[in-house]
């Protein structure tokens, strides 16, 4: 999905006003002449500049009769929607529920329903699955030692 | 020679060795995986690397990339995709020569001239980063200032889209680097009361999201899936290339020594290398015209330049800290989490560690022979992988890597933020790389301005009185005004014709 630039040179302006403003705050250290909020207030400077330029050749491809938004050809696709839908979903689900449900079944499903949508046959994507979450386990919990949430296979696993 | 001794036992441990050969297979198929990048493998390594002693870690690195850099150039072959950014410059040349029937030629070149490309990368490394570690250590907070501004500086004007994007790319990452409580100052600064941001932004979350998810989500809403292959079966890899070393052994030269510069100079890295190699190769070419046609003398030239900008980009790195490419920018996060400060103390509190490096360098542009030759073998089976079955469980491994490294789902929030900022960006020409740069070398950049302004009272003067300084400053300060004094000599020069 393409926007004009001087679209991402607003965002990017109100960006740095933010950065500005906020850096404002900062506390000075006595007895030193730059304190913590000069470096990101050299950086928001710059940034205010940049995205000047970018509003500037924005309008200008905009008067040349550049769209404001090109999307790409997914965007009228509802089954593309989807698809980021679920990838996004999908790291959402795993932060909010891995915890209790666990590693291997939050794991199991995202790579399951994934598989699937992307049209992989079924029993394949299951297997496929079942073997990700296995692999993964033994590789990053026994190998590595990463603490990944048992959940409700807990009990079984240890 | 004990340095050498015990740096050698490091690197020949069994561990050590097996990290390098499972790494090596994990970069060979990254690589050779179309839109799966050499960045991307080093991405979704680290978390890994993040379990392991300094010298393994660096070592799987290093290894790696070199693997994954050389695979890029089998799907560039065989589907005229290539596999990493590295292999686009010669990727239509390679392709056309697979339709003449020389696949095998094409992939052979692209595998013996890495190797070449490689050593040469490495040898000046090995020779060159001691004696300029001996200069370093004349450097203080003033000159280290103007290196890693020059370093960020350089990162934007290689941009190849518009260097204004390339800009806002790093000042994000420099922005980036200002969150959490600052080392200098004390002060938490944008962490919006949020306990977790008060460390700063993770850097392995940071990565995957930035160079492995955005891989995902373009591949999730991307309209043609389907990849043709044209050859699964190829005639000898290697006999020929004897004949190519006969006969272009002055592009190999030229492509190796051109390729560790570039790979040197901050922020320019592989793509860029063979991009310029390939050039050079076709203007000192005897037979330019036959470019494009499926001509074997720039593969040569720009794939031993690839695979030799590996190496040039440790020499600032280990020297003084500051990433050559988006790579190093990585393992200068690792070496950090390793508790190694890159510069040039390094050559004398760590030797072995260093030369621990310089040999898993070695060891894996030896082990590319053996590996790449099995690569280009089974590539028919690679590149038939299903990408259906491939990209979910990328997605895995992207979610286990952002969570291992703090062991919290903060990570993974970090990385759907990041991934999904890095997608639109790139959707829209801004290059990624510098925000990596910024992120590792923000840091550095302000506290050196800080220490040197505590140590002069806030007189700027210790910038540009030191000799070094000086220098770097004017040539920092030159690169800034370079594009406005190019226009002015582009109109003094086209001025008189029209007049």
């Amino acid at each position: 999905m393409r926007f004009n630039d001087a679209l991402s040179g607003f965002v990017l302006l109100a960006l740095a006003v933010f950065v500005w403003a906020t850096a404002a705050g900062f506390p000075k250290l006595t007895g030193a002449p730059y304190g913590a909020a000069f470096f990101p207030q050299v950086l928001a400077v710059l940034l205010g500049l940049a995205a000047l330029v970018l509003i500037f050749r924005g309008i200008q491809a905009w008067r040349n009769g550049e769209a404001v938004i090109q999307a790409g050809a997914w965007v009228r696709n509802p089954a593309r929607w989807l698809g980021l839908g679920l990838i996004i979903g999908a790291l959402l689900l795993y932060s909010g529920i891995s915890a209790s449900l666990g590693f291997h079944v939050t794991v199991f499903l995202i790579a399951a329903v994934l598989m699937i949508y992307l049209g992989v046959r079924v029993w394949l994507a299951l297997l496929v699955a079942v073997i990700a979450a296995i692999t993964l386990w033994l590789f990053f919990a026994r190998v590595l030692l990463v603490p990944l949430p048992g959940g409700v296979l807990t009990s079984i696993l240890w | 020679m004990d340095v050498l001794g015990n740096a050698f036992d490091l690197i020949l441990d069994p561990y050590v060795l097996a990290v390098v050969a499972l790494a090596s297979v994990f970069g060979l198929f990254v690589g050779a995986m179309p839109g799966l990048s050499a960045t991307m493998a080093t991405a979704l390594l680290v978390p890994v690397t993040f379990f392991m002693p300094p010298v393994p870690a660096i070592a799987a690195i290093v290894s790696c990339t070199a693997m994954a850099i050389f695979a890029g150039d089998i799907p560039g072959a065989l589907l005229r995709i290539p596999g990493t950014p590295a292999s686009a410059a010669y990727a239509d040349e390679s392709y056309r020569m697979t339709k003449n029937g020389q696949a095998n030629v094409a992939l052979g070149a692209g595998l013996v001239f890495s190797i070449l490309g490689g050593l040469v990368g490495v040898a000046v490394l090995i020779l060159g980063a001691p004696v300029l570690a001996e200069f370093a250590l004349n450097f203080s907070s003033f000159e280290y200032f103007w290196l890693a501004l020059l370093g960020l500086t350089c990162s934007v004007f290689i941009t190849p889209q518009s260097q204004v994007k390339g800009m806002v790319a790093l000042l994000l990452g420099l922005l980036l680097s200002c969150i959490g409580i600052g080392t200098t100052s004390g002060h938490p600064r944008f962490t919006f009361d949020n306990l977790e941001l008060m460390g700063g932004v993770p850097l392995i979350p940071a990565l995957i999201g930035m160079f492995a998810l955005p891989e995902v989500i373009r591949y999730v809403l991307s309209e043609d899936r389907h990849l043709p292959l044209t050859q699964r079966r190829f005639g000898k890899i290697l006999a020929p290339q004897l004949d190519l070393l006969r006969r272009y052994w002055r592009g190999l030269v030229r492509g190796s020594l051109m390729g560790t510069v570039i790979g040197a100079m901050p922020g320019a890295g592989a793509d860029i290398a063979a991009w310029v190699s390939y050039a050079l190769s076709k203007k000192f070419s005897k037979t330019p015209e036959k470019f494009g046609h499926g001509h074997p003398e720039g593969i040569v030239e720009s794939g031993a330049s690839n695979n030799a900008a590996l190496g040039g980009a440790w020499i600032p790195a280990l020297v003084f800290g500051i990433p050559g490419d988006s790579i190093t920018a990585i393992a200068i996060g690792v070496m950090f989490m390793k508790g190694l400060t890159p510069g040039p103390m390094i050559f004398m509190n760590n030797p072995e560690m260093l030369y621990g490096v310089f040999f898993a360098f070695i060891l894996a542009n030896l082990l590319l022979l053996p590996f790449g030759w099995a690569a280009i073998k089974s590539a028919g089976y690679l590149l038939a992988v299903p990408r259906p079955i491939l990209m979910p469980l990328i997605l895995l491994f992207c979610i286990v890597g952002a969570f291992a490294s703090n062991n919290t789902v903060f990570g993974i929030m970090t990385m759907l933020a990041l991934g999904l900022i890095a997608y639109l960006m790139e959707e829209n020409n801004f290059p990624v790389a510098p925000i990596i740069l910024g992120l590792v070398l923000g840091p550095m950049l302000e506290e050196n301005f800080l220490n040197s302004m505590q140590k002069t009272q806030g007189d700027l003067i210790g910038f540009i009185n030191r000799p070094i300084a000086g220098t770097l400053g004017v040539l920092t300060i030159l690169l800034w005004l370079s594009p406005l004094l190019m226009r002015l000599w582009r109109n003094v020069r086209v001025q008189p014709r029209t007049s």
